[in-house]
């Protein structure tokens, strides 16, 4: 043979069919087991569902294979995800293992073989085990269905490109990670570890950070869309949704999917680019590629302080003062010395102790800068002029009832003014606490997001105790109690009276029986009410309420919930509203699908609950009107359960000359009061 | 047929090789000698494509190896640390091989069958001894017909029948069909049998190469007895690697050609001067010494 043609341009250069055909023949274990899983989930969950005859499922087998058939795709849900997520890794580690051993390495990069030729044929031969297993599924299921009497192309066939779309992505996403390690432990736990880093890391950075700055509200809520997308078995097992809308299935996601797949591809180009640049003898160890060795012991080091440093602070170091900064500290240096252990492969590794403490200093700058608030983080608070409107999610003030949690916008001035005097206060009381006599103290919770004029958004989040008679009580007071918050926080404007669907009145006293009811609308005969039936009731009820909102006598807070006032203008009992609010759109809570011409209308339903007072006069009057209350059905005054309590509490003691604090044992220590 | 030029090579900081420079003639036998060390695998893995320099370059016919499919179809290589799939049988590799190599002979295949009577060509080769794996090794690899044979300790494991076959073959092939062969091993004695050049390397470098009887040639034992029982002053341009004494024997090791350190000596009117060939293994010996690796003599 002359040279000539020994040396023709080899067809096998990028692609070789002996060496796929060898990977699926070595490998066989991998795509038969994942053959052999979703063929009892698809054709052998066929062909049984129709021999056992599960009625549930349809009256005849072919009613039976056509439920069987539109609930296919259900199983991309949660278990689609998994099986692509492990058997990506599993598929990764087998086809490039020959990476992660000298010997193995030396042999397969002596061959005639481009590293192009050996990675194409190494990325192929796994595609083709998972692809590949998902088109024999298919035409099993397929098959099973026909011979059950009925096939459905459409739902199988929407399984087939979903799951191998995902596969597409993990698989892909493995192969990346492959090229980073010359070690086959280490694979796994980088690909694992890669595909939660982002929401681990927001978690604890989340968490972190709110000791340091007081008020800190969490990372922007944009943050959370990018974590979830590089967290794909996050997104997809959460996007990925069979749906059944006006009897007809859809699939939900499918752009993720489609972006998912599209990224892997992208994975699986830069995953060439790194096998081509790295060297074969790196097999063995725990990062292959030189650039990366810096980011990961850094990384490392930085991950095992936020993660053991946080958890083992949580666990045993709660009260220890600098007890959080001292575990950061430690777990980041602990975690400095194992990565490089892990990249030099010795224990002997205290000669990089410059590296590691000068990560240690900068870290105990960037914990003590976050401690100082180097970045005027906990004192700002916006001046009122400079606030273009104001989300509050405020949780706080009495009775217990919908007014108690407000959650609003607004641009009026006067509520941006007393949002940013409570934020003031709550500022000053944390660098300047102030405790009040007694022990009458209560708590409250505010979430504030200002829109500045300058476009920025400012948040904090708080969670703070007050005792009475403090500046910061008093600021409380001004927000909580104010009518106008309170109108807010109540939101009757959200209620569509056409919508309303029931109510209910709670904590009712049977003065026969002396036990509490509860009474719905619904359980009422209307004959003998001025009301013809349940809708016209309800209106009433509703308008009722409405005017004793406007006239003051619904709707009144209270900061304190042992005040005086809040005791003897307030019953125990609470008016339920319920009615039912349409809505469209991908994520719905749907319980009842209404058809549409045309479009797709979901509605739930919602509740709001008042406390009812003595002054509620309209309210009272329809109640009565409509029979819930009479004189065997009566409210009671939170004062008469209080009195009740202290009674049970004391049953010798004078009313007179009980202990100051008395009264708060006795409604903090009770069980129940309503 | 190798041309290896000015190779650097560095592992985490320690340099593997440091300007390497070698040439290998076609069709010659090759042996690549040196201490434990001395960068000759690592030398092997780069012929064979498996590393990349860090500089340098490595050309086999004139073209580089490095991810060079149509220069590595031309070469085998037969590691110190075979590597087979697991499970694989000899068959199974040699139908692997045979999709790979396009030089692959299947009718050599059958031909050799009875050269390596003892391998169980269906029995996975990982459950075969040492002896046997490399006897398998040997077999496919005759079969791809490869122009350049790299042999990193190759004969490591075979019984000494099995040795001369399995060198009887590859000097058959070299022969009949002009392959390369580059062999690294520390049997010197049988490196001296089989090759025509040796090249000995030291600290990442080729410290001399030539061809054996060059070397043999360059080198020279002499054996003399003196008049006086002490050995005279010799001349200082005399390159006198190694000297010993038994009685009144003195045993000198003298670079140079036999006839000319001969003519040198006989100035003394020695008693008795004669000049003995070295072996391969007291060359690499005496060379080495200069290198701050000779033989030492320890008293525990």
């Amino acid at each position: 043979m002359n040279w000539e043609v020994r040396t023709m341009k080899s067809a096998t250069s990028f692609f070789n069919p002996t060496l796929l055909k060898k990977n699926l023949t070595r490998y066989w274990p991998i795509w038969a087991l994942y053959t052999l899983i979703w063929a009892y989930a698809l054709p052998v969950r066929c062909l049984m569902v129709v021999s056992r005859n599960q009625l549930w499922m349809g009256d005849t087998p072919v009613q039976q294979v056509k439920t069987f058939a539109n609930e296919i795709p259900n199983l991309l849900e949660g278990f689609g995800t998994f099986m692509a997520f492990s058997f990506g890794i599993l598929t990764a580690m087998a086809m490039f293992s020959y990476l992660y051993n000298n010997r193995s390495a030396g042999m397969m990069h002596t061959l005639p073989i481009r590293r192009e030729g050996l990675f194409l044929t190494g990325y192929v031969s796994g595609l083709v085990c998972l692809l590949g297993s998902h088109c024999v599924v298919w035409l099993l299921t397929l098959t099973a269905e026909g011979l059950s009497g009925y096939m459905d192309l459409y739902t199988i066939s929407i399984w087939l490109a979903a799951q191998s779309a995902m596969c597409l992505f993990f698989y892909s996403f493995a192969v990346f990670c492959a090229m980073f390690t010359g070690h086959l432990l280490a694979l796994p736990a980088f690909y694992g570890i890669l595909n939660f880093l982002a929401i681990v890391v927001f978690s604890l950075v989340d968490y972190l950070v709110e000791p340091f700055l007081y008020g800190f509200a969490g990372l922007p809520g944009g943050a959370s869309t990018v974590v979830e997308w590089l967290t794909p078995a996050m997104c997809l097992g959460e996007e990925v949704r069979w749906r059944r809308i006006n009897s007809i299935y859809r699939l939900e996601g499918v752009a993720e999917l489609a972006i998912y797949a599209a990224v892997g591809l992208i994975l699986a180009g830069l995953a060439l680019l790194v096998y081509r640049r790295r060297h074969v003898e790196t097999a063995g160890d725990v990062v292959s590629v030189s650039v990366v060795k810096p980011i990961f012991k850094y990384g490392v080091a930085l991950c095992s302080g936020l993660c053991l440093g946080f958890w083992l602070h949580a666990m045993f170091g709660i009260n220890i003062p600098g007890g959080l900064t001292g575990n950061l500290l430690l777990w980041t240096a602990i975690g400095y010395f194992v990565a490089e252990m892990l990249l030099k492969k010795s224990f002997r590794v205290w000669k990089a102790w410059r590296g590691g403490a000068v990560l240690l200093a900068l870290v105990a700058v960037g914990l003590f800068w976050l401690q100082m608030d180097g970045f005027g983080f906990v004192s700002r608070v916006p001046a009122p002029q400079s606030v273009v409107s104001v989300k509050v999610e405020g949780r706080g003030g009495y009775p217990y009832d919908e007014g108690r949690t407000a959650d609003f916008t607004t641009e009026d001035r006067d509520i941006i003014a007393k949002t940013v005097a409570l934020h003031k206060a709550i500022v000053n009381e944390h660098h300047n606490p102030e405790f009040g006599s007694g022990s009458d103290s209560e708590s409250f919770g505010l979430n504030v997001t200002y829109t500045l004029t300058n476009g920025t958004v400012l948040r904090r989040n708080y969670h703070i105790s007050m005792w009475r008679d403090t500046r910061l009580a008093r600021a409380a007071e001004d927000f909580f109690c104010d009518p106008e918050v309170a109108k807010l926080a109540y939101d009757l404007e959200q209620i569509d009276p056409q919508r309303l669907t029931g109510a209910e009145v709670s904590s009712l006293r049977n003065t026969v029986s002396n036990k509490a009811e509860h009474i719905t609308l619904a359980e009422l005969r209307l004959s003998g009410t001025p009301y013809v039936n349940k809708q016209d009731a309800l209106q009433a009820l509703y308008h009722a309420v409405l005017l004793d909102f406007e006239q003051g006598n619904l709707g009144k807070r209270y900061l304190f919930d042992l005040d005086e006032e809040r005791q003897l203008n307030t019953y125990t009992s609470d008016l339920s509203l319920y009615w039912d609010v349409p809505q469209t759109g991908k994520h719905t809570l749907g319980y009842a699908a209404e058809a549409g011409a045309g479009s797709v209308t979901i509605s739930y339903t919602d509740f709001m609950e008042i406390t009812l007072t003595p002054q509620a006069e309209h309210t009272i009057r329809v109640l009565t009107e409509l029979g819930i209350l009479d004189e065997d059905t009566t409210m009671r005054l939170y004062r008469e359960i209080v009195d009740e309590e202290l009674r049970a509490k004391f049953p010798e003691g004078d009313p007179n000359s009980l202990p100051d604090d008395a009264f708060v044992r006795a409604v903090t220590g009770s069980i129940d009061l309503y | 047929m190798i041309k290896i030029d000015n190779v650097v090579k560095t592992f985490d900081g320690f340099r593997a090789l440091d300007g390497l420079t070698m040439q290998v003639g076609k069709g010659s036998i090759y042996g690549l000698v040196g201490p434990n060390g001395a960068g000759k695998s690592t030398i092997l893995r780069h012929i064979t494509g498996v590393y990349r320099p860090d500089s340098g370059s490595i050309l086999v016919d004139g073209q580089p190896v490095y991810e060079n499919p149509q220069v590595k179809q031309r070469i085998f290589s037969i590691p110190d640390e075979l590597y087979y799939f697991t499970s694989a049988s000899t068959r199974d590799m040699m139908r692997f091989y045979r999709g790979i190599y396009p030089n692959f002979d299947m009718q050599r295949y059958e031909a050799l069958r009875p050269a390596f009577p003892d391998v169980n060509e269906r029995h996975p080769i990982r459950r075969l001894s040492k002896g046997m794996q490399k006897q398998s090794a040997f077999w496919l690899a005759l079969c791809c017909q490869p122009d350049l044979l790299v042999l990193d300790e190759p004969v490591d494991g075979l019984d000494p029948v099995m040795r001369r076959q399995v060198w009887s073959l590859l000097m058959g092939d070299v022969a009949q069909r002009g392959t390369t062969v580059l062999v690294s091993s520390h049997n010197l004695r049988e490196l001296e049998d089989v090759c025509d050049h040796v090249g000995i390397l030291s600290h990442g470098r080729v410290l001399l190469q030539r061809s054996l009887s060059d070397l043999q040639d360059n080198v020279v034992k002499m054996q003399v007895v003196f008049p006086e029982a002490e050995a005279p002053q010799l001349p200082a341009d005399l390159q006198v690697l190694h000297t010993a004494r038994t009685g009144r024997i003195h045993t000198l090791i003298v670079r140079g050609r036999a006839d000319e350190v001969k003519s040198r000596l006989a100035a003394f009117q020695p008693i008795l001067l004669e000049a003995l060939p070295l072996t391969l293994e007291e060359i690499f010996i005496y060379e080495l010494g200069g290198e701050d690796y000779e033989v030492r003599d320890i008293v525990l």
